[in-house]
Order: C-alpha cells, then sequence, then structure tokens
C-alpha cells in the first residue's frame, strides 16, 4: 500500500535567503520507508539543493537526527507512516544549535559539552603485555548501556533545561561522564565534581531526553538520577537545599512548610457522604503539597469521588512519599518513608481495601518505580495496587458525565513528568477533560515542557525553574489560550510563583492556572 | 585558498586514520580529515568483531592457515604473518585505552569463530560495537589535542617530483577551498560498496581516498575482488551480521531446504563468504528462492536456545539482529524468517602498499579498507577488516611519522592547487544536462547486473562500455546548488567521478582475470587457475583513457595453494 505524503522541511541557506522558510514536497511511502527515505527521494527528484546529514541508514552513526514533527529522531529509524497524524509532517533541524543549512546544524557546542568532561579512561590498573584481564561482565552493565550512545544529538535538542540555560551541558555529557564513572577500570577522580559543576543537579528529570534517545538509554533513572546517587554516596551531593529537604520532612513531617490548617485536620479518616453501596473503596494518599498547602485540591477529589460513589479511607499516618529525595540522590534515607507507607497500604489491603490512589503525580512515580525495588531490598512486601487518581476516574471506575456542567474554557493540559513517568498516557487527561462540556483543549506543541518544578530544581536552582515555568507559560500564551491545567502540585507551585512574581511587577498578563481536579469538581457544581 | 599545515596529514577517521593518528601523535604534529565527524565513519556500523591472533605462546598457524585458505591464496603472506603476530598486542592496547571485549561466565575474553574458520580462538568482539573503538581512540586524540578537520571533503593529493606534498580539501561547512601542507600522508578512506545497487556500507563509502590517490598516480591492486555478504537485508541492503549464523542461524531456501548442506557439508551455513553467497545467488538464479527473490535466514528457535544463557553477548546480540529486522524489515525473528539476499559488502583491493603502508610514492602512505596490502587475497574472512585496520594503521602511523621526521617541508605545488580549486569551482556551477543521481544509479544498477557474484566476458564488456559512456556524461553533469554553504550536491558529484574511476579498474580487473577465485567468479572460467592467475592485477591510471593494467607475485611462504574445499 502506498500513500501519498507531505514533508513539510524547514529550508534556509544564509547566503541566499533572507529568513528561514517552509517548503512542502510531496513522497510515496510504503510502511517500510523510512523519513530518511523520504528526504533521498526530495533531494534526487525534486529539490536537488537540499541539505541534510546522513552516512549509514541503519541507526549507527547518528548522522542523521533532526526534528521530526517537533520532537527529535533518527531520521533512518523513523516509519512515515508510524507518525502519520496531520497532513504533513514536519521536518526540521535540530534544535538549540547553530543552523548552518536547512537540516545542517552546527554541531560544535553538543561536541564541546562533550570534550570538556574529560571522555578518555583513566586507567587505574597496571597493564598485563601478556594476558587479558579476568572480569565478570555483569560489572559492566551500566558502562555498556552508557557506551550505547551514538551522539547523535537529540538529547540535547529535545532537553528543556539547555533551552533557557545554555551553562547547563546537557545529557549526552552527563551520559559520558556515566560512562567513566560506571567503568571499574577507570580512576573516578574528580569525575563527580565535575557533574555537579556542569549541572548534574540541573536536570528537573522530565525525562524529554530520554523520549528522543533513539538508543534506548534510562537518561533520567539510569543516568542522571544515579550519578546523584553516586554523589550522596561520595558525599559529593546532593546540594545543600536537597539536604534540608529531607530534614524538613524529618523535622516537621512534610518537605514544605504548614500553610493554612492541613488536610489531614480538615477531613475525618472515612469519607462517604452518599447513601447506599460505594461503587469502590480507596485509600487516598494526597502527599506532602496537598496536605499542607494546596487543601482545595483535597476537597476537591474528595468531592468528584462523592459525587462517584467512591468511599474514601483516608490514613493519617501517611507520611512523604520520598520522592524528592530519590530524585536528588538520598536514596539511603528511605527506608523509613517506605516503610510507614507501605505497611499502612498492607494494612488496608489486608482488610480488603486494595486500591491506593494518590493525588500527587510525584508520589505516583515514585510508589510505582522506586518504591518496589527499595521494598525489595527491604523486604517488605507488596499486597496491594497503586492508581493515580485521574487514572482511577478513567479506567477503574464508572465515570459520572452526566452531572458535569458546561465550563466554556480554552486551556491547555500541561502533561506532568511525573505522570510521564508513571507510564501515564497523556490522552487519558485529556479525554477526561474533554468529558467537560465546552471545555476547549489545545493541542500542546510537544508533550514534554517543563515546569521548572521536579527534580529539586525549584530549591536549588530557583531562577532556572522559574525560566522554565515562564517559558512553558509563553509556549501556551503563543497558542492563544489563558490558562493551563495540570494535574501535579508541583507544576502548580511553580507556575504560580511566576505568575505571582509578574503580578509583583504589575505585569498581570492574564494567564491562568489550573488544577485539574479543582476544574473537575467545579464542573460537578456550576 | 586557506592554508594549513601539519608534519602528517590523515584522510579519514575511520578505524585505520584513528589508529594510524595515535602514533603519528606521540611525535609529531598531525591534522585528521575527515568528511564526516569521526563517529559518523562507516566503522561505527561494524558490529565489532575482531579477529585477534592466538595469545603468545600459542601457534597461530592455523589462523594464518584459515585466513589464507578464505582468501582463495590471493593473500601475501609475509603481510597475514605480520597480522597473527600483532593482533594481540592490540587487543591490550585497545583494552588499557577504554574498550571492553565481552567475556564469558569464567571471566576471560569469549573467543569464537567467524565463518570458514574452525579456530576457536579468534574472533574477539567488543561490547560496545566497532562504534566503541572509534569513540575510545577518539577520545585518546581529544586528550592529546590532535587537530581534527570535521567535515573536510579531501579533493586531491599534491604529488610533485614524485614526493606526497599535501592535499586540496574542501571545508563542507563554508565551501571554503583549504591547501594542507605536509611532509607525509596516510590515506585511510575505506572502502566503495556504493560502487554497487545493493550494499551494507553506509552511503558515505564511495572510496574517494582510493581514486583520489589513483589519479594523482598510485598504482591500485587487484580491485576485481568485491566481497558479496551473503545476509543483507532483502530491499534495503543493511547487514545482519554473520554472528546470526554462526550461533546456529539457518539458511533455508523457498522449498524450505537448508541448502548450504549441498555446497560445503563441512562448514554449511559458516562457509566463508564467497562461498555462502555463490551458493545462495545459485539457489535464487535456479528458481528457488523465496518468493523468486531470496532466502531466508532462520533465527526462529535461536532465542529459545539461548534463553538461559546469562552472558550478556548473546542477549546483546539477539536484541540487535531483533531490532533491525523488526525496524528494516519489518518482521519478529522469533516468529518469521529474515528475508535476506547476497549484497556488496567489502572491497578486497585497493591502493597497492607495502607491509607498512607505503605506497610506491615517497610520503604518501595507505591502511584500512582503501589499501590493499594485501592480506584479505581474494576474499575476506570475517572480522579481519577491523584487524586490518589497526595493525597496518598503526604501521602506516609509525612510518609516516618516521619519514614526517626524516625530513623538511619541501614547497608546496600552490600552481596545483589553485588548478584543483579552479576545477571546483566551475564544478559548484556545472549546470550541463546530466543528472548526478541518474548517473549514479545507473552505474550501480550496471555494476550490480553485470559484475556481481557471477561475471562473464559479455556482461563484463557491456559494464565497460555503459562505464566509459558515464564517464563522459560526468563531464556535463547538472549539480543543482551553487551554494557555497553545505552543498551536498557538489559532494555527490565528486564522490560519483570517484565511483566511476573505481568500478572502471573493477570491470577491467574482472575481464582481464579468467579464472574463479574467492570472490571473483567468471561463469566462463569457473575454475581457479593457479598457473596463469596466481598473481595480483595492479592498475595504473593513464588520464582519460582506460587504467594500464599489470601484474606481480603473490608472496608465498609457507602455505602453498590447495584446493579449498568447506
Ligand atoms: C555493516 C558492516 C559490518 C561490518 N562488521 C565488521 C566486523 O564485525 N568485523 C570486521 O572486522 N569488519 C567488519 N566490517 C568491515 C569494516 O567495518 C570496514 O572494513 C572498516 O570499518 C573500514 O574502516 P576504515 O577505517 O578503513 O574506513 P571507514 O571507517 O570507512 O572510514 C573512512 C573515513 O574516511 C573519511 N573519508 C572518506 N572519504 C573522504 C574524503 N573524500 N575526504 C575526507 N575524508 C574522507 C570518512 O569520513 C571516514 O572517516 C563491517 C562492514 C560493514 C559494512
Ligand atoms: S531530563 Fe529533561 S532536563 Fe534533564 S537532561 Fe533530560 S531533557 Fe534535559
Ligand atoms: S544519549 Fe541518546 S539521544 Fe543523546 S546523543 Fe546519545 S544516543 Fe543520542
Ligand atoms: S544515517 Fe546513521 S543514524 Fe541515520
Amino acid at each position: 500500500m502506498t500513500i501519498l505524503v507531505k514533508f513539510k522541511i524547514f529550508r534556509f541557506d544564509p547566503s541566499k535567503d533572507p529568513k528561514p522558510r517552509f517548503e512542502i514536497f510531496e513522497v510515496n511511502a510504503e510502511k517500510e520507508t523510512t523519513v530518511l527515505d523520504g528526504l533521498i527521494y526530495i533531494k534526487e527528484k525534486l529539490s536537488k539543493n537540499l541539505s541534510f546529514r546522513r552516512s549509514c541508514r541503519e541507526g549507527a552513526c547518528g548522522s542523521c537526527a533532526m526534528r521530526i514533527n517537533k520532537i527529535s529522531k533518527l531520521a533512518c529509524k523513523t516509519h512515515i507512516l508510524d507518525i502519520l497524524n496531520n497532513d504533513y509532517i514536519l521536518i526540521e533541524p535540530l534544535d538549540h544549535l547553530p543552523i548552518i543549512k536547512d537540516l545542517v546544524v552546527d554541531l560544535e557546542p553538543f561536541f564541546h559539552g562533550i570534550s570538556c568532561v574529560r571522555p578518555w579512561r583513566i586507567t587505574n590498573y597496571i597493564k598485563d603485555e601478556k594476558k587479558p584481564r579476568v572480569t565478570n561482565m555483569n560489572e559492566f552493565l551500566k558502562t555498556m548501556e552508557a557506551k550505547s550512545c551514538i551522539l547523535c544529538a537529540a538529547c540535547y535538542s529535545d532537553c528543556n533545561v539547555i533551552d533557557v540555560d545554555r551553562t547547563f551541558v546537557g545529557p549526552a555529557s552527563l551520559v559520558k561522564i556515566a560512562r567513566f564513572i560506571s567503568d571499574p577500570w577507570d580512576t573516578p577522580d574528580g569525575r563527580l565534581r565535575e557533574a555537579v559543576d556542569l549541572g548534574l543537579f540541573k536536570c528537573p528529570i522530565d525525562q524529554e531526553c530520554e523520549i528522543a534517545c533513539p538508543k534506548g538509554i534510562d537518561i533520567r533513572r539510569g543516568i542522571v538520577e544515579w550519578l546523584r546517587y553516586k554523589c550522596a554516596q561520595e558525599g559529593i551531593g546532593p546540594l545543600p537545599s536537597h539536604r534540608r529537604l529531607v530534614e524538613n520532612v524529618l523535622n516537621t513531617g512534610g518537605v514544605v512548610p504548614v500553610q493554612n490548617t492541613p488536610a489531614f485536620d480538615i477531613f475525618p479518616e472515612y469519607i462517604k457522604e452518599f447513601e447506599g453501596v460505594p461503587q469502590s473503596e480507596v485509600v487516598l494518599f494526597t502527599g506532602c503539597i496537598i496536605n499542607r498547602r494546596q487543601q482545595d485540591t483535597c476537597k476537591a477529589i474528595i468531592e468528584i469521588f462523592q459525587n462517584n460513589r467512591v468511599a474514601i479511607h483516608f490514613p493519617k499516618k501517611q507520611t512523604c512519599c520520598g520522592s524528592p529525595f530519590m530524585r536528588t540522590g538520598q536514596r539511603d534515607t528511605m527506608k523509613p518513608f517506605v516503610e510507614r507507607n507501605f505497611n499502612i497500604f498492607n494494612e488496608y489491603a489486608e482488610r480488603g481495601i486494595k486500591h491506593v490512589v494518590t493525588s500527587c503525580s510525584g508520589c505516583n512515580s515514585t510508589f510505582r518505580y522506586d518504591y518496589p525495588q527499595l521494598a525489595k531490598e527491604y523486604g517488605i512486601q507488596i499486597k496491594f495496587e497503586i492508581y493515580d487518581i485521574g487514572e482511577y476516574m478513567a479506567k477503574m471506575i464508572d465515570l459520572n458525565t452526566k452531572d458535569l456542567n458546561e465550563n466554556s474554557l480554552k486551556i491547555m493540559y500541561h502533561y506532568p513528568c511525573h505522570i510521564k513517568a508513571a507510564g501515564l498516557l497523556e490522552e487519558i487527561y485529556i479525554e477526561l477533560l474533554s468529558k467537560i462540556p465546552g471545555l476547549e483543549l489545545v493541542d500542546a506543541p510537544k508533550s514534554g515542557l517543563c515546569c521548572g518544578g521536579g527534580g529539586g530544581v525549584r530549591s536549588a536552582y530557583p531562577k532556572l525553574s522559574d525560566d522554565l515555568a515562564l517559558r512553558r507559560i509563553e509556549v501556551a500564551k503563543d497558542f492563544g489560550v489563558k490558562g493551563l491545567v495540570s494535574n501535579c502540585p508541583f507544576c502548580i507551585i511553580s507556575f504560580e510563583r511566576v505568575l505571582n512574581l509578574m503580578k509583583e511587577q504589575d505585569e498581570d498578563i492574564g494567564f491562568k492556572i489550573y488544577d485539574f481536579y479543582r476544574l473537575f469538581a467545579n464542573a460537578y457544581k456550576y | 585558498m586557506i592554508f594549513q599545515t601539519h608534519d602528517v596529514i590523515i584522510i579519514g577517521a575511520g578505524l585505520a586514520g584513528l589508529r594510524a593518528a595515535i602514533e603519528c601523535s606521540k611525535f609529531v604534529d598531525v591534522g585528521i580529515v575527515s568528511k564526516v565527524y569521526p563517529v559518523r565513519s562507516h566503522t561505527v556500523s561494524a558490529t565489532g568483531a575482531i579477529h585477534i591472533s592466538p595469545a603468545p605462546g600459542e601457534d597461530p598457524e592455523e589462523y594464518m592457515r584459515e585466513t589464507i585458505k578464505g582468501g582463495d591464496y590471493l593473500n601475501d603472506q609475509d603481510a597475514v604473518e605480520i597480522m597473527a603476530q600483532e593482533g594481540f598486542t592490540e587487543l591490550i592496547h585497545l583494552e588499557d585505552i577504554g574498550v571492553v571485549f565481552h567475556r564469558d561466565l569464567d571471566g576471560t575474553i569469549i573467543r569464537s569463530s567467524p565463518g570458514g574458520m574452525t579456530t576457536r580462538t579468534a574472533t574477539i568482539v567488543s561490547s560496545g560495537w566497532a562504534q566503541e573503538l572509534v569513540c575510545t581512540l577518539q577520545e585518546q586524540l581529544l586528550k592529546r589535542r590532535t587537530t581534527f578537520y570535521n567535515e573536510f571533503f579531501i579533493t586531491s593529493i599534491l604529488i610533485k617530483d614524485g614526493v606526497c606534498r599535501g592535499i586540496t580539501a574542501i571545508d563542507i561547512k563554508s565551501g571554503e577551498f583549504y591547501g594542507f601542507r605536509a611532509k607525509s600522508v596516510i590515506i585511510a578512506t575505506g572502502g566503495w560498496g556504493r560502487v554497487y545497487a545493493i550494499t551494507s556500507n553506509s552511503h558515505i563509502c564511495t572510496g574517494d581516498g582510493t581514486a583520489i590517490a589513483f589519479r594523482a598516480g598510485a598504482p591500485l591492486k587487484d580491485m576485481e575482488f568485491v566481497q558479496f555478504h551473503p545476509t543483507v537485508l532483502y530491499g534495503s541492503g543493511i547487514l545482519i551480521s554473520e554472528t546470526a549464523r554462526v550461533i546456529g542461524g539457518r539458511l533455508l531456501n523457498s522449498n524450505g531446504e537448508q541448502f548450504m548442506k549441498k555446497y560445503a557439508p563441512r562448514f554449511k551455513e559458516i562457509a566463508p563468504r564467497d562461498v555462502v553467497s555463490q551458493a545462495m545467488q545459485r539457489e535464487i538464479d535456479e528458481g528457488r528462492g523465496i518468493e523468486g527473490s531470496y532466502i531466508g535466514l532462520d533465527l526462529r528457535q535461536m532465542r529459545k536456545r539461548f534463553r538461559r544463557q546469562k552472558i550478556p553477548f548473546f542477549k546483546q546480540r539477539f536484541d540487535a539482529f531483533a531490532d533491525l529486522a523488526e525496524t528494516y524489515a519489518l518482521i519478529d525473528i522469533d516468529q518469521e524468517i529474515i528475508p535476506v539476499i547476497p549484497g556488496e559488502h567489502f572491497t578486497m583491493g585497493g591502493i597497492k602498499t607495502d607491509v607498512w603502508g607505503e605506497t610506491p610514492i615517497k610520503g604518501l602512505y595507505a591502511a584500512g579498507e582503501c589499501a590493499c596490502i594485501s592480506v584479505q587475497g581474494a576474499n575476506r574472512e570475517g572480522a579481519n577488516a577491523l584487524t586490518e585496520c589497526l595493525i597496518f594503521g598503526r604501521r602506516a602511523g609509525i612510518r609516516a611519522t618516521e619519514f614526517a621526521r626524516k625530513i623538511d617541508f619541501l614547497e608546496f605545488p600552490r600552481d596545483q592547487a589553485e588548478s584543483e580549486e579552479q576545477k571546483l569551482v566551475n564544478l559548484r556551477n556545472a549546470k550541463g544536462h546530466y543528472d548526478v543521481n541518474a548517473i549514479r544509479q545507473e552505474l550501480q544498477h550496471t555494476m550490480w547486473k553485470n559484475v556481481g557474484l557471477f561475471r562473464n566476458k559479455e556482461g563484463l564488456e557491456t559494464a565497460l562500455k555503459k562505464i566509459i559512456e558515464l564517464k563522459s556524461k560526468f563531464k556535463e553533469i547538472d549539480i543543482g546548488d551553487d551554494s557555497k554553504i553545505f552543498n551536498t550536491a557538489l559532494i555527490y558529484a565528486l564522490e560519483l567521478k570517484n565511483l566511476i574511476d573505481l568500478s572502471e579498474c573493477i570491470v577491467l580487473g574482472a575481464l582481464n582475470r579468467k579464472e574463479h577465485r574467492g570472490a571473483h567468479y567468471r561463469e566462463d572460467f569457473p575454475q581457479r587457475d593457479d598457473k596463469n592467475w596466481l598473481k595480483h592485477s595492479i592498475f595504473n591510471y593513464n588520464g582519460e583513457n582506460s587504467p594500464i593494467l599489470s601484474f606481480e607475485d603473490v608472496v608465498i611462504t609457507r602455505f602453498p595453494p590447495k584446493a579449498r574445499e568447506y
């Protein structure tokens, strides 16, 4: 089956064109036709002066990385028909690098970032000229993963931090550093310190790089968090502000200070305000922020569940999930949190209430991915199931949509990185929102724009965090929307903070941040 | 024109070029010129299997015998002996600087044998593919602050009074023309697989250095020997590595028969590449190809068999086969057979050098796939290419350094360089009526059809006529892009010129050699003929006319030619 596909290609020859333009070409595609095949066809048959790089055409050399429908990919590994969801396929050069011509960018800044991490092994043994060393390959698993990087720069192009802060060295350089630090035959002297200086703690761990990476390198957990953990073990990290987060929890029971009466003190331990049999019962885990600062969100969640005949158990002994510590390398502080929370959930599970729902996406991804590993190490069994509340609404209950009232808002959904990290698709939330009559949802240009709130960046680099949040808002504004809706309390804090800062400087831009649950609960009321 | 000066200039940043640079950078100032960033060189797509002769104390005899038998006795045996002796030091050196080779459960390096070999002491595999080799060598050069000229395309080698004086190149990014003055020059520009319509090689494998050296007066050797790898994906030409067969993958025809039993009763699928490829093509030609046109590579039972393997090597390789087959043939290797055909893979011929990489021109050296030493003979054994790059790259580096330290800079032939620049400006503005791409495709299809696995007089003559026609068409090409900036249309045209000249040598050599030896199979002369043809073909440039052919004896030391059976 052949389909005629339009390629919309970025064109710019600085020696000829006053400014960049886009040109549209038509290409015949079959199911095995790659974007690179398409480009080669265009160059051969339609436009001889189109420039792009290519070499191996089998995903091995990294030449052909470019932005395809806004995400950086290898053209030779991307099948045209797999990404056809629009009138055309949009092809642009990699981002964050100076454009030389058409799809060709100047890679020097990227390679400079690689050369500045001392990318060579400083061997820590004396070689035996007569015999190769005997070693266990499993010691090299991390090194092997890091070595699989082909230096294509896709991650560099999609990195959110580089977009606002060019002093950040970028994901591929961190991969390179990890390649050496994980190498049992390398002398790691000073490498971790260099990593910190080059911005290891600037990354909000939004995993855009990982989505772009054609080699499937686990950059977020396997590289960035792993390096941070190494820093903690060596006493080089985390940064003082990250250490303070742990102290906060140990001293006050939560990562953020209490504002207003905590949700724990407002709502009872069992909530069922409707008549008759519930359609299900859940254990609610709010997380520090919602308990201590966003009590309205907690109220909204309760209202949503009541409107859906879901009974809530709200254990007050729950404690911080520890996500900020995991994200900043303080894995070794996790035990008390894991024990306390999972023991509570297990108790409920033994009583037959097996569904734990979390309202904070950070807690959710931590419970889902970090806890099981840690629990195994600590010998704790897991008898329950974890759900994000939105996920629970969409998949586990018969959602009451008939009582939803109209709300004629034009907004954009902000897809939180922790929801992504929990393996939950953006579509779940978009679909839920679209149940609210009158709500107009504008597609995000690219899912991975960052609020700047994750990975400990908020506390360690507040300016960077603000810049990221601001950029996200600017992008939404460019799409003509007046508001962003998010289901992560970190995003809400970050966005509200920059809007408030602007207001203080009399720069009210008339932009609003909506909490997903408050928006939804309100639809049941008015 | 912009001028640069280095003691040694190395053209090419693949494995051979980088290995040479490591040697040079110890003593002299070296500049590395490459048309792509080093990590984009063709070497990075290799699977990273390297043939390393047995450890010191063990007898390399068997490895040599099999390499030579695999090469159908056209190998120069003194060179093979060097390859057998020096491999081990390379291994230790590579591991020391950062390459890690796959280990067995007992912690020792995994050694297996490629096709055509029985020595189970031979091949080692880097855990990060050959990409790891390139990366690691480049890292060492970064550490030494070696100068790289990335994305510079060389256009000529400057020779005056029989001594190499430097090169000219164009900076692809800016279109600026450069003259590089050097005391010695090493060519390491890789193979020319892109002469054929179906090849496992990267798009950039156009043999530029070989063609340019040829036109500058360096003789070429054994050009008619082109290896066809048995298993490239039907359609795209992407390689499924020999490992797939070494670990037990079977080749099936349309009747589901494991036909290799018939052609190589002992070795079956892992006979040398020329033998397997010729057998496959025969099956297809005789009507037993699947859907008339390809052979099935069956790996369906393999994963099950290796499931319990704790060695990372097996998992890594399986995942790689699965990924390639899924991405480029859209099939699941656990359920379906992989459609494969024999496709161009390696060029045994190249710039004639001695065992130190020296060409007959003073100050000019060559190493890697662009050169012919000749260690590979009439058919290369699997995993011997990277070994060649390492060992002879190093040797060329040593000699080029010695030469550069011995002499002073000679006068740079400015007039030659300037006339090169003018030629280039003219070419950039060429507005003739032939399309570069159309000529290239015509060339590739002609070569594929007439100068492939099976050759005969008639086909070869047709091909030669065609090439001469294309040569004259090339004089009236249309570039279609007169921009100075990243003008890939211009680069493709320069590459095309090189492909045409090399094709002419291949065809001439094949037409001339009336026998079947290794990868060269004349249907009209299907036997090996040691009496008349146990000799190398040598090609000398002759301006506008066809190259001049002559012959040279094969160096035979310990292994007299024998019948070749597998
Ligand atoms: C798919 C595949 C798998 C393989 N697997 C193996 C294996 O497992 N084991 C093995 O032993 N062999 C293998 N081979 C063969 C082996 O990879 C090659 O023979 C070897 O990599 C050649 O290396 P090289 O350094 O000579 O050239 P290349 O790696 O091709 O490098 C050529 C260099 O020259 C530069 N260059 C070329 N033209 C110009 C110009 N005009 N101006 C400036 N620079 C130029 C290029 O930029 C490049 O840097 C494989 C080959 C293929 C195709
Ligand atoms: S996770 Fe995001 S910010 Fe961090 S390196 Fe990757 S893309 Fe950049
Ligand atoms: S980490 Fe992945 S995306 Fe980044 S350069 Fe390496 S291979 Fe490319
Ligand atoms: S061309 Fe090599 S990765 Fe796409």
